[in-house]
């Protein structure tokens, strides 16, 4: 028999939390204990996954402090009284400045057998630490097919995105949703994320005018990350383009009426297209997991699947192109279900399938997406931004033949860019990216961070930036933001591999 | 009586939906808190507010206890809230856990931790609106 008590064990527990001491916490436990936390949506079974949900709680918190009021403890068993204080890490303060803190009352019910916890369970109640309920709706947005499935799981927060509530937002806390992207499987409603359909016998000759790269060996299956730009050279927005039939072209946009700008362009011009909005809603799948998950459920191969290929097929037995394409840098498949009719039979499916994988519903997840250097349209938008300053030069192909925007780009790859795209180290705590913040370097050159992030694989801000084309790595810039000025170090793109 | 009579006495109180026998278990500075009331209430006129409040919106609410550990002046139980609103279709089943704090007879805390984020507050609505009985029932001029 051990000589340590059940109250021994929920002071070191106490005390190893406090100093953020994951793997001392672990040792704490019996191999088969069981851990029962009002912030976590299940029983936790076993000393691995205690110790791997212990892992993913102390990565989103930062300052922490247990205090222990009462403790009685008799036989094998101990119950305490405490507070708990913690820092939330990517979780930015209300716009007054209020933090948004992780500090509740809580009683601890500790079973010991051993010398080991075979029971921790703790009552508190979450609603004070989560986000509310979903905030307040306008009819004159839509909302997206999945709807009652996000609502189901938790969102509280959207942003407007192609004239449609994207959840973004949901009850889990940033560093959860972190770790279920990078090593499990989430899944996003994006039915905000809308495709311009091109469909006639000069579909792919209109997307090689609309857009920037070289579609001239464009085949059916095939996906390809593109842009599309104003007469000027600017970017209107960098779509996914989709070539899932013989003479249908999607272009899946972010938040831009690129539909009407397409529609307004092929008027008049000699191309035999017809330009519209299908009632098609994606959903992601993005995780390591993510092919694992939708192996049984999708009737063609996706093993097969290579990067940036689509195929029109059945996912759940519902009519569906799926791409191997997404928005997390990582393994990920985007699906298309043809008509919004079945979107929620879709979504329960794929909801059922990721269960033994751990899948977690969220929004797209901007933590990662800034570390590897995913941007979207909200980099671009209102920015006058050119290709070539966006870091995508690449992407333009000016000997492929007209399309809209060439002249200009032309001049500017002749001329070279002005400004450029880069990676920001960034010192100290920062609001809320609400607007983009302007940024000045040590030779007066102005830019603007346009991305700004807490990195949980290199714990510590990050942002990517706009600025003088001069300006290297290891540069020092003045950042403005609504909470002061901080420091920032010039560094590349993307963050992590 | 002992720490854990108490507990048991308040127990069988609230699930009998006993105000008056409730209520006398309580110091006059008594601090109470239940997550579904939606704030700390503070001596005998609110707490009997807050306990009819309780009664007004439910069919049936009972607090059942599995495990207690009692010092001299406070006892920490686990257990369970069973309760159905009135306006609910389904019934609420809650772990929960109780701190009970006494000076003599007296509870002078009575805290309930329980989770209330997947449920609509028993305080949607007006907590201190029907006070007038809890009021003559604390003593306290209305």
């Amino acid at each position: 028999m051990s000589g340590v008590t059940a109250g021994d064990l929920l002071r070191a527990y106490c005390g190893a939390f406090k100093r953020r001491a994951v793997a001392e916490i672990t040792e704490l436990f019996a191999d088969d204990a069981v851990l029962d936390l009002p912030l976590f949506d299940a029983r936790v079974v076993g000393k691995a996954a205690i110790a791997a949900e212990i892992d993913t709680a102390i990565r989103g918190l930062k300052n922490i402090r247990v205090v222990l009021e009462h403790t009685i403890e008799t036989g094998s068993e101990a119950f305490a009284e405490g507070v708990f204080y913690a820092d939330h890490i990517g979780i930015h303060p209300l716009v007054d400045g209020t933090p948004i803190r992780l500090d509740f009352r809580f009683v601890a019910a500790v079973t010991a057998n051993d010398g080991k916890i075979v029971r921790w369970t703790e009552y508190f109640d979450t609603k004070p630490l989560k986000p509310r309920e979903r905030t307040h709706l306008y009819p004159i947005s839509r909302r997206s097919a999945y709807w009652e499935g996000t609502v189901k799981a938790g969102v509280s927060e959207f942003m407007v995105y192609n004239h449609t509530y994207m959840p973004l937002v949901f009850h889990h806390s940033p560093a959860e949703e972190y770790v279920a992207l990078t090593e499990r499987v989430t899944l996003w409603d994006v039915g905000g994320e809308r495709q311009t359909q091109i469909k006639g016998p000069d579909a792919v000759r209109f997307a090689q005018f609309l857009t920037t790269r070289d579609l001239s060996k464009l085949k059916v299956g095939s996906c390809k990350y593109t842009l599309a730009c104003d007469p000027l050279g600017k970017i209107l927005c960098d779509p996914v383009l989709l070539y899932p039939w013989e003479n249908v072209v999607w272009l899946s946009h972010g938040d831009v009426d690129l539909t009407l700008w397409a529609a307004g362009a092929a008027i008049h011009s000699g191309f035999q297209v017809e330009i519209d909005e299908p009632d098609v809603q994606p959903v992601q799948v993005q995780g390591p997991k993510s092919l694992d998950m939708l192996r049984g459920l999708v009737e063609a191969s996706l093993d097969e699947l290579g990067f940036y290929k689509c195929v029109a097929t059945k996912v759940a037995d519902i009519d569906a192109v799926i791409s191997r394409t997404g928005w997390s840098g990582g393994l990920g498949f985007e699906i298309y279900p043809l008509s919004s009719v079945h979107a929620m039979a879709l979504w329960d499916a794929l909801v059922e399938a990721g269960r033994p994988f751990g899948l977690m519903v969220t929004g797209p997840n901007v933590f990662r997406a800034v570390e590897v250097g995913v941007t979207d349209t909200a980099y671009y938008s209102n920015s006058g931004m050119n290709p070539y300053e966006a870091g995508h030069g690449r992407l333009v192909d000016l000997e492929k033949g007209e399309f809209i925007g060439r002249q200009a780009l032309r001049t500017v790859a002749a001329e070279g860019a002005r400004r450029k795209t880069v990676g920001l180290f960034i010192d100290g705590e920062l609001p809320n990216l609400e607007w983009y913040w302007p940024l000045k370097d040590s030779h007066g050159g102005t830019g603007e961070v346009r991305w700004s992030v807490h990195s949980f694989k290199l714990n510590r801000n990050i942002g990517i930036a706009i600025v003088d084309s001069a300006l290297q790595p290891g540069d020092e810039v003045q950042i403005t933001h609504q909470a002061g000025i901080a420091r920032a170090i010039v560094t590349q793109v993307p963050f992590v591999d | 009586m002992t720490i854990r009579t108490q507990l048991d006495a308040y127990r069988d109180a609230f699930g009998r939906r006993d105000l008056t026998a409730a209520m006398a278990l309580f110091a006059d500075h008594a601090v109470f808190e239940m997550p579904l009331l939606g704030q700390r209430l503070f001596g005998k006129r609110e707490i009997a507010a807050g306990l009819e409040r309780i009664f007004d919106v439910t069919e049936f609410a009972h607090i059942e206890l599995s495990r207690a550990k009692e010092s001299t002046n406070v006892v920490i139980a686990e257990g369970r809230l069973r309760a159905k609103l009135h306006r609910d279709a389904h019934s609420l089943d809650i772990p929960l856990a109780v701190v009970l704090e006494c000076k003599g007879n007296d509870i002078t805390r009575l805290s309930t931790y329980l989770d209330a984020r997947r449920y609509r507050l028993w305080a949607d609505g007006p907590l201190f609106a029907s006070t007038h009985a809890a009021a003559q029932l604390s003593g306290v001029a209305t």
